[in-house]
């Protein structure tokens, strides 16, 4: 997955340095540019005073007057340099700085305009102006030329250090992105905080965001859960309305075949044991679309609340039998899912549990960072081990004649198993059938360490 | 023992209602919560059958309502709201008893009685008062080391109704409204032969005249 950070600051870098390297060679052309166009302006300006300090000697020949020359013509490979060539005399006059060399007459490339060349002599850089001139009636041809090693140098020096500042530059500006899309960011990791949060149960919806960009988002979300909850609300409902309009029909047709039985007990018989399937397929039916799930987020029921009342209601339920309801639930225990499941969850577990015990039921619940461990043990007859398979993978009721263990148990396995959880029976200490349940905190948590652990460091 | 029947199905009503008669209740039977409510603070039923799902009014709203006003009629509750957080619901509302559709008619006159028995703080399996055995299934009464003497409809009502109210006065009016669900035979003076039916099946003793009270079923 790619970061919205690490993908603008890439970008940005990117950008920034195309724009930085237009910009220096874009600089450092116009700059050389400048400086060739000075050297060129000053040699034109020497051409006038040598083309004056040139006259004729003695013998007819041609001479610089040295009083008029600037000295660096006289130093030897001062850099500055001239030589000239009067009328169709193919002698060359050379300032005294060239020793003995000559300024190439042609080659190198054109700079600027007005004819200058820069071409290499030695490795180093020269520029070179060609002027004609006429003097006293004569074509006087002369050639300048200039060392231009320092531009180069101080070109390269120049783009060392546009160089450092430019890498600062970026430096700081990179700097300055990063926190200014961190603070960007900041409003869209507080959602996902507090998504995070409203997975775990903590709150109920998102708050309202404080950035325009967000809020859609928000909004949505939010809507989203909500209209979950509806949907959910209404096809329970719609379930329940459904259980009463089918039911009722049943209940009348189931005595009309009572009626029937005192006349024709052959023909009851049969219709007794088809309304009974049909009984039988709408409940389990209708019992496993009451489920919710695991799919809303947003929810954390705490046990103990809820198991007062249940425990209250099998008190009510089970009033002929004197039993003791224990109950251990550790403070920070809950549901990590919807009451409406748990109640039915726990509602079938304690009631196996109440018909068969004796006289105690215990539960005991406690929480770990994985998931929610729940036990619910009688002191009843119990369940042989290989009995408890076969209860296990179908939800059979092992004893007919009792109701319960059947249809419960298979409702408790769908329940715990589209919560991700685990269901595991096993001998209570008081006895009886021990159902342990884990439940994880979040879905998708693997549950089979805590399952397998020591079943001695029990709860509490 | 007068039972207020509510239930809102046209077909499951009137034959429940025939049936419960038939066990010896009088029975009232109304199809909506708005009545059904009035009818429940009215002080002449022992116990009410209420379903849920009803016109009106949601059955659990008029339980609710009943137990905030103070109303103690033991109330049975059955309906097709088989899911534990329903039924959870059901008895933290005030309900004394749940019972799912569909049923059998057995359980629920079973419950009812059962129920009837534990508001009067009889512990038991039958109804059984000094000595004095009410057979519920045969609508007889069975004294102690006796044979069983077979009881008329209306004989049964009256004994069951002084037997769940042993040593409490009883006026005519009282025990009419109990055992009738009707005006057609409320004439107080019929109480009087049938109490004299009823001493010669238990006993003369058993039930003591006070003048211008009404009667005592001695314990």
């Amino acid at each position: 997955m790619k970061s919205i950070q690490t993908r603008l600051n890439s970008a940005f870098v990117l950008i920034t340095l195309a724009l930085c390297l237009i910009l220096w060679v874009s600089y450092s052309w116009f700059l050389r540019q400048t400086a060739y166009d000075f050297v060129n302006a000053s040699l034109g300006s020497e051409a006038y005073v040598l083309l004056k300090s040139v006259e004729m000697d003695d013998s007819g020949g041609w001479r610089i007057n040295a009083q008029y020359v600037a000295p660096v013509y006289e130093q030897p490979m001062s850099g500055h340099y001239f030589q000239f060539q009067v009328g169709d005399d193919p002698k060359w006059h050379y300032s005294r700085s060239l020793w003995d060399e000559s300024i190439p007459l042609e080659g190198g490339e054109f700079v600027g305009n007005q004819g200058l060349r820069l071409l290499k002599k030695h490795d180093k850089p020269w520029l070179v102006r060609e002027e004609v001139f006429t003097k006293d009636g004569r074509r006087l041809r002369m050639l300048l030329a200039s060392d231009v090693s320092h531009i180069e140098s101080g070109l390269a020096r120049l783009r060392w250090g546009m160089m450092l500042v430019v890498a600062l530059f970026l430096g700081a500006m990179l700097l300055a992105q990063i926190l200014v899309i961190r603070s960007g960011l900041r409003s869209l990791v507080r959602v996902s905080g507090q998504l995070n949060q409203l997975k775990q149960g903590e709150i109920r919806k998102l708050p309202e965001a404080d950035t325009v960009e967000v809020e859609p988002l928000v909004t949505e979300i939010n809507y989203l859960v909500k209209s979950m909850e509806m949907r959910l609300t209404r096809s329970r409902n719609a379930l329940g309305n459904l259980a009463h309009a089918a039911k009722t029909p049943l209940t009348v047709l189931d005595r009309q075949i009572e009626a029937l039985q005192r006349i024709a007990p052959e023909q009851a018989e049969a219709l007794r044991e088809q309304s009974k399937q049909l009984r039988d397929l709408m409940e389990r039916e209708l019992r496993r679309a009451r489920i919710a799930g695991a799919a809303l987020p947003g929810h954390r029921i705490y046990l103990q609340q809820e198991l007062d009342k249940l425990v209250r209601t099998m008190h009510a339920v089970h009033r002929d039998r004197q039993l003791q309801i224990d109950t251990q639930i550790s403070a920070t225990s809950y549901f990590p899912g919807e009451r409406d499941d748990l109640v039915e969850l726990l509602g079938n577990l304690l009631d196996n549990a109440c018909k068969w015990a004796r006289s105690r039921v215990r539960v005991s619940g406690m929480m770990d960072e994985h998931c929610l461990d729940l036990r619910i043990a009688d002191d009843g007859p119990g369940v042989a081990a290989d009995q408890r398979e076969r209860l296990l993978q179908r939800g059979e009721r092992l004893d007919e004649s009792r109701a319960g263990h059947g249809l419960g148990m298979s409702i408790v396995a769908e329940i715990v198993r589209q919560y991700g959880g685990e269901l595991d029976l096993q001998r209570a200490d008081l006895g009886g059938l021990e159902v342990r349940l884990l439940l994880p905190r979040r879905q998708g948590m693997d549950l089979s360490a805590s399952l397998h652990r020591d079943s001695a460091a029990s709860p509490l | 023992m007068r039972v207020l029947l509510v239930e809102d199905d046209p077909a499951l009503g009137p034959d429940l209602k025939s049936e419960l008669a038939r066990s010896g209740y009088a029975v009232d039977l109304v199809d909506n919560g708005v009545d059904a409510e009035a009818a429940g603070y009215e002080d002449i039923y022992d116990i009410a059958v209420l379903d849920l799902g009803l016109p009106g009014r949601p059955g659990l709203e008029v339980l609710h309502n009943w137990r905030k006003r103070k109303n103690a009629l033991p109330v049975l509750i059955l309906t097709a709201r088989s899911a534990w957080q329903e039924r959870v619901d059901g008895f933290e509302a005030g309900a004394d008893d749940y019972l799912c559709k569909p049923f059998h008619t057995e359980e629920l006159l079973l419950r009812m009685s059962a129920l009837l028995r534990r508001v009067h703080q009889q512990a038991g399996a039958a109804l059984e008062v000094a000595g004095l055995l009410l057979d519920e299934k045969t609508q007889s009464v069975v004294p102690q080391g006796q044979a069983p003497v077979s009881l008329t409809g209306t004989e049964y009502r009256l004994l069951r109704y002084f037997m769940h109210n042993p040593a409490r006065v009883l006026s005519k009016l009282q025990l009419v409204e109990h055992l009738y669900d009707d005006a057609v035979e409320n004439d107080s003076n019929v109480i009087e032969a049938y109490i004299k039916m009823l001493r010669k099946k238990i006993g003369h003793d058993r039930i003591e005249t006070r003048r211008g009270q009404g009667y005592v079923f001695r314990p």
